[in-house]
């Protein structure tokens, strides 16, 4: 029989079936128990799940037993099977050999630094550990057998150059090994013999003498006085004293010395993870996404809520479950931990404590956080410009800390916390604080800023403009003036803001608010001329009756709103956006944005309601559109444009300024 | 193996192998391994600040890609949509090297039929005569006594893009 088209139909029928019903279930055990052949493993599992588990959550078994009918399909359709691939044309490993070398050289960075500073091991077992997984998924065996002995090696009792001679031995093994793969070639020693060298040199001599003594080969005696004569001649291996003196053979050495062997490192299980190109997560995302609008649009069909008995509306519920289930699955996909981009920043800001002169303690919060990966990669940067900002200008020096009654090492926190859909990276320091004077006087010095008084936020704010710094001294660190203007940057490319905290003497914490994934954001979805567009509503202070009294004409043109008792620029989003469409002046409402340090007030017809909705790019292919971050595709399946704030605004004010200079 | 296989027939023949469409009244042809899919008219949100020719972007089945009037592109008169108004969606080569095509699509008057036009069929674009600039034209097909301009649809679009960029 056809087992795969078999299993097809169960998982179709499986989708509608009710598993309340005895007669239901009793027909797909049926047709389950009549799989065999290597098909037969997943669907046992499936029946045992259908037939014994009937406390569980229907929806959560139908996704358990679809899961292991795939894995079903799998076995049955042969894929499992499939002959292995020339390793060199498996664009898998090819990636991973491209990558490697770079990750060779970062983790051989950290063995150099092993031998003076031990705090790296938990960074480099974790480093290690996560290139063996690769490479044990790659099947490469031997890679991923020697980069355990390395990892076994880091928890060896010993420190500096004892300590990092194995480990480097392994790594030069491992980068020799895959020169030799991505050639074609073999020159590089076996792996046992790696591995034997690793383990003689983590290995102490002793244990050998304890294994000799232990299983009768000799005496207790005899063992001391080799140790005795070791000790006077370190080149000696003990083994081989012990035979020269002729206290054990040679069939019995090699087999004390084989069981001295701590067990074979086990071979990698392949398939513990699969590594999936980022763009074919993305296309399942958008397919799901479609997946949803086309449910909620049959859902919501007038037809269909005319015609629809009760068990088709069931059915429908069912599906809008099952939908949404798979959309969070999807979600997930892209997620990724947070501590790998907190610890190498820790990492950096202690090097940077050193190349300053300044002694610091970082403390980690939150590192078992999840963000969208495309957002953790861009994280880096900024991260190192804020410590680099907190050690250099934040700390003061121990000496200073000490006269004034802190503790030598200044203390930096770097937190990832999650909050109510949003998410904030935080990097505190308990130094000097900012100086609101200081910067004020140097604003203003560079022409940065006019005489006008600023609220302390904005003053906070101008640590972030480009060519900024107070640093009186250039140090090689910071105080270029480049750095925290890249930050800002950085972050409203994440359509994220930066929010600053300090208290005089006691320190400074900038805090980093983000969405929580670069796909998915929630919105204000406003009409503005008959268009209808999202504000991200992170970048959302307010939103207001547009009151006539409170605005002010500037030369006729540009406008003046008073807003908590402040005057910020008002723009009509529909003339900002060039709309020929009127638009419906009878009850305009205004939507005060801000990127930060700067505000806008926005006029549009009406405020539809805030939404999630996943961000997607505004078409590859079309310039640079200005004032739109992105669009999304609306609950009707029409994309609806998404507005980038820092952008609008920015071209709000240069309106404003043009209309000023044109009157 | 399947690296050491000839590559499949099809894409030879393939190759030859033009969809011809009419913009206003003229007839064009792309190369259908140009083409992805071809749509209706369908809604489309209009983008601000864009130029005329770009028409704004739709929902491609998940996927939000611009769309390209492709007679006010060629500077032609915008028409009115008719029913037979359609979008060709077509991958036009990325301006990165490497990078993977830019989904587009493109509204013409209509699309007629897939042709096969052999190379000896096709002459050099002719310098002057057609109402489209000669520098989006890779060619002039002949089919019978039909003539069809042949679109190098790679610089029609790719540099509707950077042309488009005048802020």
């Amino acid at each position: 029989m056809d087992h795969s088209a078999h299993i097809t139909a169960i998982a179709t029928d499986l989708v509608f079936a009710d598993l309340a019903d005895h007669a239901t279930v009793g027909d797909l055990v049926r047709r389950l128990t009549e799989i065999d052949g290597p098909a037969s493993e997943a669907a046992v599992q499936a029946l045992a799940l259908l037939t014994t588990a009937p406390g569980e959550d229907p929806e959560v078994l139908r996704l358990q037993i679809c899961a292991l009918l795939d894995q079903a399909q799998t076995a049955a359709a042969g894929i499992g099977l499939a002959p292995a691939l020339d390793p060199t044309q498996d664009p898998a490993r090819q990636e991973f050999w491209s990558r490697t070398p770079d990750v060779l050289a970062d983790l051989g960075a950290l063995v150099d630094q092993l031998e003076t500073d031990p705090d790296v091991i938990p960074e480099l077992r974790r480093a290690i550990h996560t290139l063996k997984g690769e490479a044990g998924a790659l099947d490469l065996r031997e890679v991923a057998t020697v980069l355990h002995a390395a990892e076994d090696a880091l928890l060896a009792p010993t420190a500096g150059q004892a300590l990092a001679q194995p480990v480097r031995q392994a790594l030069d093994w491992v980068a020799h090994r895959l020169e030799d793969d991505q050639a074609g070639c073999r020159t590089v020693e076996s792996a046992d013999d790696i591995l034997a060298a690793i383990h003689a040199a983590i290995v102490p001599s002793s244990p050998l003498g304890e294994v000799l003594v232990g299983t009768g080969r000799i005496a207790r005696a005899d063992l001391e006085a080799a140790l005795a004569a070791q000790t006077l001649n370190p080149e000696r291996k003990l083994g081989e004293i012990l035979l020269d003196a002729g206290k054990v053979d040679a069939a019995g050495l090699g087999e004390a010395l084989q069981a001295q062997r701590p067990q074979e490192p086990r071979p990698q299980v392949a398939a513990v993870s699969v590594r999936v190109d980022v763009s074919r997560v993305d296309t399942l995302y958008d397919a799901v996404g479609e997946l949803v609008i086309a449910q909620s649009m049959v859902a919501g069909s007038p037809e269909v809520r005319r015609l629809a008995s009760r068990q088709v509306r069931a059915l429908l519920a069912q599906v809008e479950r099952t939908t949404r289930a798979i959309q969070d699955l999807a979600f997930r996909l892209r997620l990724v931990p947070v501590k790998a981009l907190l610890q190498r920043t820790a990492r950096l800001t202690r090097e940077t404590a050193r190349s300053v002169g300044r002694e610091v303690e970082v403390v980690l919060v939150g590192e078992d956080q999840e963000l969208d990966r495309a957002v953790v990669d861009r994280l880096g940067e900024p991260l190192l410009h804020l410590v680099r900002n907190a050690v250099d200008h934040g700390l003061e020096t121990p000496h200073d800390r000490e006269a004034v009654g802190k503790p030598r090492a200044g203390r930096i926190t770097l937190a990832a916390v999650a909050h109510g859909g949003t998410f904030r990276i935080e990097v505190s320091d308990d130094g000097r604080g900012l100086n609101r004077d200081r910067i004020l006087a140097k604003a203003r010095a560079q022409g940065l800023i006019g005489p006008e008084d600023l609220t302390d936020e904005e003053v906070w704010h101008l640590i972030f403009r480009a060519g900024f710094s107070t640093a009186e001294q250039i140090t090689g660190v910071s105080g270029r003036g480049v750095g925290l203007d890249a930050v800002r940057t950085a972050v409203d490319a994440l359509r994220g803001k930066v929010r600053i905290d300090t208290v005089p003497g006691k320190g400074t914490s900038f805090s980093i608010q983000l969405p929580p994934t670069l796909a998915i954001i929630d919105g204000l979805a406003v009409r503005a001329a008959g268009r209808d567009y999202i504000i991200p509503t992170l970048s959302v202070v307010a939103t207001a009756r547009l009151e006539q009294a409170d605005v002010t004409s500037v030369n006729g043109r540009g406008r003046l709103l008073g807003f908590h008792g402040r005057q910020i620029t008002l723009v009509t989003l529909a003339d900002l956006f060039q709309h020929d469409l009127g638009h419906d002046p009878r009850r305009p409402l205004v939507v005060v944005v801000e990127d930060g340090h700067r505000r806008c007030a926005l006029a549009v017809d009406a405020v539809l309601g805030r939404l999630q909705i996943v961000l997607k790019d505004v078409g590859a292919g079309l310039p640079p559109v200005p004032g739109i971050g992105g669009a999304t595709i609306a609950a009707d399946g029409r994309p609806c444009l998404v507005i980038d704030v820092p952008a609008t605004i920015t071209l709000a004010l240069g309106a404003e300024s043009t209309l000023r200079r044109a009157s | 193996m399947a690296s050491t296989a000839a590559p499949p027939r099809r894409s030879r023949s393939a190759a030859n192998k033009y969809l011809t469409m009419v913009l206003a009244k003229e007839h064009y042809g792309v190369p259908i391994l140009k083409v992805q899919e071809i749509i209706g008219l369908q809604d489309i949100t209009p983008v601000p600040r864009m130029p005329h020719e770009v028409r704004g972007v739709l929902n491609l089945r998940g996927r939000v890609i611009p769309v390209i009037d492709l007679r006010s592109r060629f500077g032609l008169d915008r028409g009115d949509d008719t029913k037979r108004t359609c979008i060709v969606v077509v991958q036009v080569k990325a301006p990165v090297e490497g990078a993977p095509p830019v989904i587009m699509g493109v509204v013409v008057d209509m699309v007629s039929e897939v042709q096969d036009i052999p190379p000896d069929q096709i002459e050099p674009s002719p310098a002057f005569g057609t109402a489209v600039d000669t520098a989006f034209i890779a060619g002039v097909g002949k089919v019978g006594k039909r003539v069809i301009m042949l679109l190098d649809i790679d610089r029609a679009l790719g540099s509707a893009a950077a042309a488009a960029f005048t802020l």
